[in-house]
This record gives C-alpha cells, sequence and structure tokens, in this order.
C-alpha cells in the first residue's frame, strides 16, 4: 500500500517477516539503509571482535614470537588483511552512524519538535536535519575507510 | 533484567566506546611511532608497554565491547525467535556464555602477558 511519499506494508507472519526490519521500504530511506547497515556491520563487528580478542591473546598463549608471526600477517595485500579492511569498514560505518543514533535517539537532537498531525502529514522527524546526519555518516565512513585502506596498503 | 534495563546497557557501553575505541585505533596510527606500516605499530616492545600502562582502559574496552556486541547481537536474534519460548531461553543463556568467554579471554590477555626477552 502506498500513500505519497510513504508506504505501509501488511502485517506478514514466518520467516520472512523476521526479514522485514532489514529490508522494509528501503527506496528513498536513508534510515532504513543506516539501520540494516548497521546491523549488518554490527554481526560483522561481533565476529571481528571474538576474533581479534582471541588474536591479541596470542602473546599470552604461545609468547611473542607468535605474536610478530601473526601481527605480519596483516602485511601487504592477502585475505587476512582483506578481511581486516573489511572489518575496519564495518567499524567505520557503526562508529559513526552509532553517534548519529547517540544523538538523535538519547538526545533527540534534529528530529524536530512534536506536532499535530495536518496537511501534508510529513513527519516532524523528515523536516530535522537528522537525515542530513545521515549523509554525513555515509560519506565520512567513504573518506576515513579510504584512509584506512591508505594506512594498511599504501604505506 | 527487563529490556529498558538491557537498552540503557547498549547506550552506556556506546557512549564508553566512543572515546575507548577512538583511542584504541588512535594508537595504531604509523606516525604516532615514527614507524612507516601498521604492522610496525604492533611491535611486542610497544604492545607491552601499552598494555602495562593502560590496562584499565583495555579491561573497561573489553567489557564495553563485548557486552556492546554480544547484546546487540541477542537483540538482533530473539527479534528472529519471535515467541519461541525455549529458542529465546536458549539465546539468552548463550550470549552470557559468550559474554563470560571473551572476557575470560580477554583478562588472560592482559594477566598473562609475557615478560619482553
Amino acid at each position: 500500500m502506498e500513500r505519497g511519499r510513504f508506504r505501509f506494508l501488511e502485517n506478514r507472519l514466518g520467516i520472512i517477516a523476521s526479514l522485514y526490519p532489514w529490508v522494509i521500504d528501503i527506496r528513498g530511506n536513508p534510515e532504513r539503509i543506516a539501520f540494516t547497515l548497521h546491523r549488518i556491520t554490527g554481526i560483522i563487528l561481533v565476529g571481528f571482535v571474538a576474533i581479534h580478542i582471541v588474536s591479541t591473546n596470542t602473546p599470552a598463549r604461545a609468547g611473542w614470537e607468535a605474536w610478530v608471526e601473526e601481527v605480519q600477517r596483516l602485511s601487504g595485500v592477502n585475505p587476512i588483511s582483506v578481511l581486516f579492511f573489511i572489518a575496519m569498514g564495518a567499524f567505520v560505518f557503526h562508529s559513526l552512524n552509532g553517534i548519529r543514533l547517540l544523538l538523535v535517539e538519547l538526545l533527540a537532537l534534529g528530529i524536530g519538535r512534536p506536532e499535530k498531525p495536518k496537511p501534508p502529514y510529513i513527519p516532524p522527524s523528515l523536516k530535522g536535519y537528522q537525515r542530513t546526519l545521515i549523509y554525513i555518516v555515509f560519506i565520512l565512513s567513504l573518506v576515513i575507510w579510504a584512509l584506512m585502506g591508505y594506512v594498511m596498503f599504501l604505506t | 533484567m527487563k529490556a529498558g534495563a538491557i537498552a540503557l546497557i547498549q547506550y552506556a557501553t556506546a557512549i564508553l566506546m566512543v572515546f575507548l575505541v577512538a583511542w584504541h585505533v588512535a594508537v595504531r596510527i604509523p606516525w604516532l611511532y615514527g614507524v612507516e606500516d601498521l604492522p610496525s605499530t604492533m611491535s611486542p616492545e610497544i604492545i607491552y608497554d601499552e598494555v602495562r600502562r593502560f590496562w584499565p582502559l583495555l579491561i573497561l574496552l573489553s567489557i564495553a565491547v563485548v557486552v556492546h556486541g554480544v547484546n546487540g547481537l541477542r537483540g538482533i536474534l530473539l527479534e528472529w525467535a519471535g515467541s519461541n519460548e525455549r529458542l529465546r531461553f536458549a539465546i539468552n543463556i548463550l550470549s552470557i556464555l559468550a559474554i563470560i568467554a571473551l572476557l575470560i579471554v580477554a583478562v588472560h590477555t592482559i594477566v598473562g602477558l609475557p615478560e619482553l626477552g
């Protein structure tokens, strides 16, 4: 069902329903894109953190020689360093979007003041600057990720 | 624990991480140490010195990251589990076990750090 700029989806049951928060109304909806990316990057980061904690345990577990060997795997372009780079991309987006969420959800910045609904029924949150913050997060993430790529692969 | 309290923990750990993770990543910038690449910032001397000097921050960082990460994943899995009570219970128990296991490894990294040869 579509009404103007906004679409309303019917309630659905089953396994597809569990995917709905991820894919619902993604067209022209940067908030939903940010939400989905925040989840995907979050899942990547949980895996990364688990591996990172175990791998940084190497000196305690196997000594400094093993640690030096482990660190050398991050040199140059190889599967480990590429996976690390992907995790860093996830980290950058998740952090910046997380800061945006703290500003918007916790401090209620950029979402406008509550108001009585009146035609053309544009929610105050779409008139605030929270959407600009999303675009800033997208652009800044790409820039910082590129800088990280420079440090990792070109220095 | 109530859902609201868990959401508050998620926010509190996020605020902590804004500072702690920024520091954790910043100390891997090669130019800080006058070295040329990322692996050189992780030499045994630098890591040993960092762990000895900043171990309380590293412990705090580990707690914040592990709790925030596992709790976030738990939230997604609970959404997927719907109203299946047995599945929800299993997800909650596994989350607690994952937090404990990862924190034990993190603490062992600091406590069991060997002296430089």
